[in-house]
């Protein structure tokens, strides 16, 4: 006769759910279940919005930079050292192209400071002329630049590294933005013995 | 006797405790989800040259959404009652109110999604898609869930054909002479906002964005009957259900 208490409760069935003490607490689980699905229901949301306004803040341009991104936002993301290597390598023998292509391989969803500091600086050494600078070049240098400075703390930049000529990106930036500009003191001749940097 | 009674009753109960948790979980869970992944995709646009950007609603489109959620809220497709009523308690009404935000946000997306985004052809559209809504508001009869949202997945949908379809075909890149005169013409006419350089995926996500947004309003939760205040489960009843039930009392 006494067949109702020892039924097994249907909603323990459900994916999630956890078989309960009966009797007494029954109908106090009952009571909790719902309210313990809003609440994580709403911790889920928030943080799912969360990431959906942090997507739409940091706009990243491929699956790449969306998941490195993530990773930086972490605290798990890492450039990959044979790559750097490689690229480091290639830079020293102003080899420009296949160094910025090393860097991309290392450095994919660009959020790494130091590299980006690097793709700058080949555009800038590759853009570089005696006689007269390649524009373009000096212009994806800045944009290069200003990446690197959005990833670097405080905004500050230095690399130590003896064989460059310009260790900070503000001497970097300095010396891009006035290849830039273009007036009378191009035409004189002591500016031609000036050294690339 | 008294055993088979108790042993309905408990079944009765339980049945109750299912369904207050499957409603808390579409509620709390699935539903919110659901806009804020339509409000996240519906921005997402893949340019013509790769990669991606994602585009938040422009001004008009958050006063569109609010327009659309006063519209759907007279025609009960958003029963606030249901959602943020006195009779439900503190926990159910966040909820509730968590799910409102991410129908507005995700409406916002989907109005910038189907329209065109750029000059002269973004203002019309804005302007004709605020007049529409305003005669939804004026016209449009409460307790309606069907009506409104059948003749907003009619909308959405040929807005999403024009700009995916027609104004994509406009895009063309190797045109014959024709075909840039009209491009000519066109971009002359509109000031540039007919040309949509975007790849093709993006009209498919579009196409899935609006559904899920569609399937979304069809899904959320109406006027309950018979609970008690602050307390889960009770039946979920149709719109026109509540209306007959309300007037019956």
């Amino acid at each position: 006769m006494a067949r109702t208490g020892s039924r097994s409760d249907p909603a323990d069935a459900l994916p999630g759910a956890h078989p309960v003490a009966h009797a007494g607490s029954h109908g106090h689980n009952r009571a909790m279940r719902p309210r313990a699905i809003r609440v994580a229901g709403l911790a889920l949301t928030v943080v799912y919005a969360g990431f959906v306004v942090w997507v739409y803040a940091t706009q990243p341009r491929s699956v790449d930079d969306l998941q490195g991104g993530m990773a930086a936002a972490l605290g798990a993301y890492a450039v990959e050292k044979a790559d750097f290597a490689e690229g480091l390598r290639f830079f020293a023998n102003d080899q420009f192209i296949e160094a910025r292509l090393a860097f991309a391989r290392a450095d994919p969803a660009a959020r790494d400071a130091r590299t980006q500091f690097y793709v700058a600086y080949s555009y800038y050494r590759q853009g570089w002329g005696r006689l007269a600078h390649d524009d373009a070049l000096f212009r994806q240098a800045l944009a290069a630049l200003d990446r690197a400075v959005s990833l670097a703390p405080g905004g500050r930049l230095a690399v130590a590294d003896p064989t460059l000529g310009l260790q900070t990106a503000d001497e970097l930036r300095a010396e891009v933005e006035r290849g830039l500009t273009h007036d009378w003191s191009d035409a004189n001749p002591l500016g031609w013995l000036q050294p690339r940097k | 006797v008294s055993a088979d009674v108790g042993e309905i009753e408990v079944s009765g109960e339980t049945r109750e405790a299912v369904q207050a948790m499957r409603e808390a979980l579409r509620e709390a869970v699935l539903l919110p989800a659901l806009f804020v992944s339509v409000a996240g995709l519906g921005g997402l646009r893949t340019p013509l040259d790769g990669g991606l950007a994602f585009l938040a609603p422009p001004l008009v489109m958050l006063v569109a959404a609010l327009l659309f959620l006063a519209t759907a809220a007279r025609a009960l497709v958003v029963d606030l009652h249901a959602l943020v009523g006195p009779r439900r308690s503190g926990l159910e009404q966040v909820s509730g109110f968590v799910l409102l935000m991410a129908v507005f946000a995700a409406t916002a997306q989907v109005f910038a999604l189907v329209l065109p985004e750029r000059g002269l052809l973004h203002g019309l559209f804005s302007f004709f898609l605020l007049l529409l809504l305003l005669l939804w508001q004026s016209f449009t009869g409460r307790r309606e869930p069907q009506a409104l949202v059948g003749g907003w997945a009619v909308t959405l949908l040929a807005l999403l054909l024009f700009k995916f379809v027609a104004l994509a075909a406009l895009e063309d890149s190797s045109p014959g002479l024709v075909g840039r005169l009209a491009q000519a013409l066109f971009d002359g006419v509109a000031g540039g906002g007919l040309r949509q350089p975007y790849a093709p995926a993006t009209g498919y996500v579009a196409f899935a964005t609006v559904v899920a947004f569609l399937a979304g309003l069809i899904a959320l939760p109406r006027a309950r009957t018979g609970v008690p205040p602050g307390s889960e489960g009770g039946a979920l009843v149709t719109g026109a259900a509540a209306g007959a039930l309300d007037q019956s009392a």
